[in-house]
C-alpha cells in the first residue's frame, strides 16, 4: 500500500472497488478509470495494483474473466461482485465519517473550543 | 482464522500446487498486458519511440519480479513455502534424532495399528446396515424368552401366522442352513452350506438373479419340483462356470436338484451362503414351537420404522397370549437389526460396551502421544536457545508451534502410515482365519475403509497436536532472554516439581504395566511352544453325520460306522481307526457335583469337558494311564464307569487319589438330570492334547465315558497313519464315505494338527498383538526414562562443573547426583509395583508368582535409569571451570 503514492493505506482497495463498480474493467483499465476519476490527483504505482486485484478476487470482491480489449487483444477482466458492493458500501460510509471529521476537526477555530 | 478464509487459503494453495505455471502464465500476460497499453499511451500521446515508451513504461509499472512474487504471496504460496520449509526441517529432525525416531514411531505403529485394526472390525460390526440398497430397512425379529440371551427359534407356526398379519413388514422371510452332500461327477461328495429359504427371502434384497431365475412361491408348495438356485462362487468353483448351467440337475444328499438360476458374484445372503433351495415345511404339519429352527427376517414398509414394527409385533403377540399354553406366553417378539442378531448384538448393554471398547482402543494412541510428548518436550526444552534466537528474528508464536507441530506431525503420520500396514496385515489375518471358525457374514468387509484411513490420520493428527504443541508451548513459556544467554552454554532450565513427577509417573506405569503384558505374552508363547503331547501329524480325523437329522436310527449308526472303520482300517498306512463324540481336546462343558463327604478343592460350579469315547481311543493316541486302568470292552455295560484327566485331578482333587470317587452331571440350575447317573472314577489318564486351552490356564479337566459303536451321533473318526499322511486321503476318506452311504457327510476332514492350529490361531495372533503392544511399552517407557533421567543431570551441568572446579570431591557429587535420580527412580517403582500388584490381583495371581516378574521389570528401569544418569555426570564432571561458568 505504501507504493501507493499519496495514497492513505487502505484507499486503494477502495479506489479499485469504486472503479470496477462502474463497469467491466482490466487492469490498465481500472488505472485509468482511477485517473480519470480523481481528476489525475491520486498517482497509483502501477504494478501494486496487481496483487491489490488479487487480494480483492480472493476475498470475493471481485471477479475476473477473459476476454478481449478494444485494441483487440486478450486481457483479464474484473467486475464487482455483490459481496464487492456490500463492502464498498461500508468503506465508503467509512471513508466519509472519517473525511468529515478530519475536516470538522480542522475547521475548528480557537473561538469554538 | 475463521473458516471461511482457511478454506480459501487451502483452496488457493491448491489451485497453486495443481496447476501454478498456468497461473503464473496467466499473471505474466496480464502485466505484460499493461505495461503494452501503457507503452501504446506513451507513443500515441507522447510521439515517444517505441522501445522507449516500452522501457518507461516498464519503469512505471515498477519491479514485475516483486509484483509477481507479491501476487504469488497473495494466492498463498508463502503459507505454501513456509509449510514446505517446515516439512523440510522436521524430517531432518527425524534423521537427526533417530533413536527418538524409531522409538516413537515403533509405538506410534503399535498403536494406530491396534486402534485402526479394532476399529475396523467393531465398526464393520456394529454398522446395522446391509450392503444393497436401503439395506438398513432389513430387520431380524426374535422370539425372546425370560431367560436372558435365550431365544426361541422354532418359528415355523409364528412365521407363517405373521406372514398373514403384519403390515409393517413386507417380504417377511425366513431360513436355515443344512449341510447337504454335493456330488459331482468328477469327485466323491462334499458337504455343502445350503440356506433352505423362503422365496421371499430372495425379494428383501432386492437383487436380480445374474441367470434364470430365483425362487418363487410355487417352489415352496409341498411336492413341487426340487429346485436350486446356486451363487457366482459355487458356479465359477464347483460347474467351472458352465454357461449352461441353468435347468441342468445337480446331485445334493443324493436327490436330483434342478438349478434354476444363477445370482451375481458377491451375493452371498443371508450369511455366506452359495446354495439355496425352498423352505417347504408345512406349517400345519407341527404344534406351535415345534418344527425346524429358522431366522425370521423382512424388509420394513415404506412408512414404516423399527418402533412401529415392535409396536405391531407386541401387540399381535397380547392378542395371542390369551390362546396359549401356560409359560408360552411369556415369549415376545423382538425387532432388531438384521445385522445383529446374525453377530449376536441382541444386548443393548454389549453395543455400548463395544463402543466404549473401540474409545478406548483410540485413546491408546493418546497415551502413547503424551508419553511421546515427554520425550519430545525434553528434545525442544534443549532448543530453547534456537526457538529464541527465531523469536528474535522476528518469527511469531503461532508460525514456532506451526514448525513444531509439522515436525510432531512428520513422526505420526510415518507411524500411522506404518501402523495402517500392519492393520491391513491384521485384518487379512482375520478374513483369511474366519473361514475355519464359521465363515465371514458378507456384510462385513475387512478391508481397510476410507473411514479407517480417516480415524487413523486423525489419529495421529491430534497425538501430533499433543507431541508437538504442548512442549512447544511449555518451551516458549521460559523467559525469552534467558533462553538467548543459554545459548551457548548448556541449558539451565529448572523444571521443579513438574519434571519429577513426570519421572516417576513414567517409571511408575511401566513398573505397573510392563509386568503384566510380560506375564501376558509369556503364557501366550508357553501355549504355542507347548506341543500336544503325540504327532498329531499322523492324525487325520473327521466327523461323520447321518442325514442332517436328530432322529437318526443308532443301529444304522453302528452299522456304518464300522464299516467305515473296518474301510478305513483297510487302507495303506492307517495304523488305527477310533471313534468318538468329537475331536479330543475340543468338547462341550458339562457341570458336576461329587458326591457328598468327597473334599473338593474348588467351591461353586465344576466345568468339565465331557467325551464318549470308543474303548481303544486311549491306545490309539498313546495317551498315558497314570492310575487306575483304561477302559476295555467290558466297561460297555451298566457300570458307569469314567475315566478323568490329570488336570481334573488337580484343579478338583489337589492331585489326590481320585479312584473310586463318584460324580453326577448336574444342570446349570444345579438340578441333578437323575438320580442313579452316578459316575464312578476307575482311572486318571495323562492330559491329551497336551497343550493348555488358553494362556494362563493349566488344562482343561476333562471326563471319559466309553461308548458302544452306535453310540453316539454325529462321531468324530481319528486315523493314525504309521508315517506320513498320503496326499490325497482326504479324497479316499470322502470316497469310502461315499461307497458306506451317499447320504453321509464327512465334515472337516484334515489332519489333526491342522484342526489343532486352526483353532489354536486365534491365540498365535493375540499373542503377536501383545507382543508387540509390550515391546513398544517397553521401548516407549525405557527411551522415557532414559530422556528423562540424561536431563535431569544434563540440567545440573553447570552447577556440577563450578562445584567440581571449587574443588567439590566427585564421590560426593555423584553421590548427589544419583541420590536424586534413585531417589526419583525408587518412588516410581515403589508406586509402580503397588499398581502391578493391583493389576495381578484383578487376574487371580498372588504376590508370590508375580514377585520374580516384578523385580525384573524393576531392576531393568532402574538400570535404564542409571545408565542415562552416568553420561551427563561424567561430562560434568570433567568440565572445565571456566567452560562451566560461561
Amino acid at each position: 500500500m505504501n507504493d501507493a503514492q499519496g495514497l492513505l493505506p487502505g484507499t486503494l482497495d477502495l479506489l479499485i472497488l469504486k472503479a470496477v463498480s462502474l463497469g467491466k474493467l482490466h487492469g490498465y483499465g481500472v488505472l485509468l478509470r482511477i485517473q480519470q476519476i480523481s481528476g489525475g490527483a491520486l498517482q497509483i504505482q502501477q504494478g501494486a495494483l496487481y496483487p491489490a486485484l488479487f487480494r480483492l478476487e480472493q476475498q470475493g470482491l471481485i471477479e475476473s474473466e477473459w476476454g478481449t480489449s478494444d485494441n483487440n487483444r486478450r486481457a483479464k477482466f474484473y467486475r464487482l461482485t455483490a459481496a464487492g458492493r456490500a463492502r464498498m458500501g461500508d468503506e465508503v460510509a467509512s471513508w466519509n465519517r472519517l473525511a468529515d471529521a478530519v475536516a470538522m476537526a480542522l475547521r475548528t477555530t480557537r473561538r469554538e473550543i | 482464522m475463521n473458516v471461511t478464509r482457511l478454506w480459501r487459503r487451502i483452496r488457493a494453495a491448491w489451485r497453486m500446487l495443481r496447476q501454478p505455471r498456468r497461473l503464473d502464465a496467466a499473471m505474466q500476460e496480464e502485466m505484460r498486458f499493461h505495461i503494452d497499453m501503457e507503452a501504446d499511451r506513451l507513443v500515441r500521446d507522447h510521439g515517444i519511440d517505441p522501445r522507449e515508451a516500452h522501457r518507461q513504461a516498464s519503469v512505471r509499472f515498477g519491479g514485475l519480479e516483486r509484483y509477481k512474487e507479491e501476487v504469488r504471496d497473495a494466492r498463498g504460496r508463502r503459507w505454501l513455502d513456509a509449510m514446505a520449509i517446515d516439512t523440510k526441517l522436521g524430517v531432518r529432525m527425524l534423521v537427526r534424532h533417530r533413536g527418538l525416531t524409531l522409538t516413537g514411531g515403533f509405538a506410534m505403529a503399535v498403536a494406530i495399528a491396534v486402534g485402526a485394526t479394532s476399529f475396523e472390525v467393531i465398526t464393520e460390526m456394529l454398522n446395522p446396515g446391509l450392503p444393497f440398497a436401503e439395506g438398513g430397512r432389513v430387520v431380524s425379529i426374535q422370539l425372546a424368552s425370560d431367560v436372558p440371551g435365550r431365544t426361541e427359534r422354532r418359528l415355523l407356526h409364528d412365521f407363517a401366522a405373521l406372514r398373514e398379519q403384519i403390515t409393517t413388514l413386507q417380504q417377511l422371510a425366513a431360513f436355515r442352513t443344512v449341510q447337504l452332500n454335493l456330488s459331482s461327477r468328477n469327485g466323491p461328495p462334499e458337504p455343502v452350506r445350503v440356506a433352505e429359504m423362503t422365496a421371499s427371502g430372495f425379494a428383501v434384497p432386492r437383487i436380480a438373479p445374474l441367470h434364470g431365475r430365483y425362487l418363487g412361491r410355487a417352489d415352496e408348495i409341498e411336492g413341487a419340483p426340487r429346485v436350486v438356485v446356486i451363487g457366482y462362487d459355487a458356479w465359477q468353483s464347483r460347474f467351472g462356470g458352465d454357461p449352461r448351467i441353468v435347468s441342468r440337475a445337480i446331485d445334493l444328499d443324493g436327490a436330483p436338484y434342478t438349478v434354476i438360476g444363477v445370482m451375481p458374484d458377491g451375493f452371498k445372503f443371508p450369511i455366506d451362503h452359495q446354495f439355496w433351495i425352498p423352505l417347504t415345511t408345512d406349517p400345519a404339519r407341527h404344534e406351535r414351537l415345534q418344527g425346524p429352527e429358522l431366522f425370521v427376517f423382512g424388509r420394513l414398509a415404506p412408512d414404516a420404522t423399527v418402533e412401529r414394527a415392535q409396536a405391531e409385533l407386541t401387540a399381535v403377540a397380547q392378542r395371542d397370549a390369551a390362546t396359549l399354553p401356560a409359560g408360552q406366553d411369556r415369549l415376545r417378539f423382538v425387532v432388531l437389526p438384521y445385522t445383529y442378531e446374525h453377530l449376536d448384538l441382541t444386548n443393548a448393554n454389549l453395543i455400548w460396551a463395544l463402543r466404549i471398547v473401540r474409545l478406548l482402543i483410540g485413546a491408546l494412541s493418546f497415551v502413547v502421544s503424551i508419553n511421546l510428548a515427554v520425550l519430545i518436550y525434553a528434545r525442544t526444552i534443549t532448543r530453547a536457545g534456537e526457538i529464541a534466537v527465531r523469536s528474535a528474528l522476528g518469527a511469531s508464536r503461532r508460525r514456532i508451534l506451526a514448525q513444531l507441530f509439522i515436525e510432531a506431525l512428520a513422526l505420526a503420520l510415518a507411524g500411522a502410515f506404518l501402523g495402517l500396514l500392519l492393520a491391513r496385515a491384521a485384518l487379512s489375518r482375520i478374513a483369511s482365519l474366519s473361514p475355519a471358525n464359521g465363515g465371514v457374514p458378507f456384510w462385513i468387509d475387512f478391508e481397510l475403509s476410507a473411514g479407517t484411513v480417516i480415524y487413523s490420520v486423525a489419529l495421529a493428527v491430534i497425538a501430533a497436536a499433543i507431541m508437538g504443541v504442548l512442549p512447544g508451548i511449555k518451551a516458549m513459556g521460559t523467559n525469552l532472554n534467558k533462553s538467548l544467554r543459554e545459548l551457548h552454554s548448556r541449558t539451565d532450565t529448572r523444571l521443579g516439581s513438574v519434571w519429577t513427577t513426570l519421572v516417576v509417573g513414567q517409571v511408575a506405569v511401566a513398573v505397573a504395566i510392563l509386568p503384566m503384558a510380560v506375564y501376558l505374552t509369556w503364557q501366550v508363547v508357553r501355549m504355542e511352544a507347548a506341543g500336544p503331547g503325540f504327532d498329531a501329524d499322523a492324525f487325520v480325523v473327521a466327523t461323520a453325520v447321518l442325514d442332517d437329522g436328530a432322529n437318526v436310527d443308532p443301529t444304522r449308526v453302528r452299522a456304518h460306522q464300522l464299516e467305515l472303520v473296518s474301510r478305513l482300517q483297510a487302507e495303506p498306512g492307517v495304523a488305527a481307526v477310533t471313534f468318538s463324540s468329537s475331536v479330543p481336546g475340543f468338547s462341550g462343558d458339562r457341570r458336576i457335583e461329587f458326591e457328598r463327604g468327597v473334599p473338593v478343592r474348588r467351591a461353586g460350579a465344576l466345568d468339565v469337558n465331557t467325551l464318549d469315547v470308543a474303548v481303544d481311543l486311549f491306545d490309539t493316541y498313546g495317551a498315558t494311564i497314570l492310575a487306575g486302568r483304561g477302559f476295555s470292552a467290558d466297561d460297555l455295560g451298566a457300570a458307569r464307569p469314567a475315566i478323568v484327566n490329570r488336570s481334573f485331578v488337580r484343579a478338583f482333587l489337589e492331585s489326590r487319589n481320585a479312584l473310586g470317587l463318584r460324580f453326577r452331571y448336574t444342570r446349570p440350575g444345579g438340578d441333578t438330570t437323575g438320580q442313579n447317573a452316578w459316575h464312578q472314577i476307575v482311572g486318571v489318564v495323562d492330559d491329551f492334547p497336551g497343550f493348555p486351552p488358553a494362556p494362563g490356564s493349566e488344562g482343561t479337566p476333562a471326563v471319559y465315558h466309553p461308548v458302544a459303536p452306535g453310540g453316539v451321533h454325529p462321531f468324530a473318526l481319528s486315523v493314525r497313519f504309521n508315517g506320513s499322511v498320503p496326499d490325497d486321503f482326504t479324497r479316499r476318506f470322502r470316497e469310502i464315505g461315499r461307497s458306506v452311504d451317499p447320504g453321509m457327510q464327512l465334515r472337516r476332514i484334515m489332519p489333526l494338527s491342522e484342526l489343532y492350529r486352526q483353532l489354536r490361531s486365534f491365540w498365535h495372533h493375540i499373542a503377536w498383538g501383545i507382543g508387540l503392544v509390550t515391546i513398544s511399552v517397553l521401548l516407549l517407557s525405557a527411551a522415557g526414562i532414559y530422556a528423562m533421567m540424561s536431563f535431569t543431570v544434563a540440567q545440573r551441568t553447570r552447577e556440577i562443573g563450578i562445584r567440581a572446579a571449587l574443588g567439590a570431591h566427585p564421590r560426593g557429587l555423584l553421590a548427589s547426583i544419583f541420590g536424586r535420580a534413585l531417589g526419583q527412580l525408587g518412588l516410581g517403582v515403589l508406586a509402580g509395583s503397588m499398581l502391578s500388584g493391583l493389576l495381578f490381583a484383578t487376574v487371580g495371581l498372588g504376590l508370590a508368582q508375580s514377585a520374580a516378574l516384578l523385580a525384573t521389570v524393576a531392576a531393568v528401569m532402574l538400570i535404564v535409569g542409571l545408565f542415562a544418569a552416568i553420561g551427563p555426570a561424567r561430562r560434568s564432571l570433567r568440565m572445565h571451570a571456566v567452560e562451566a561458568l560461561r
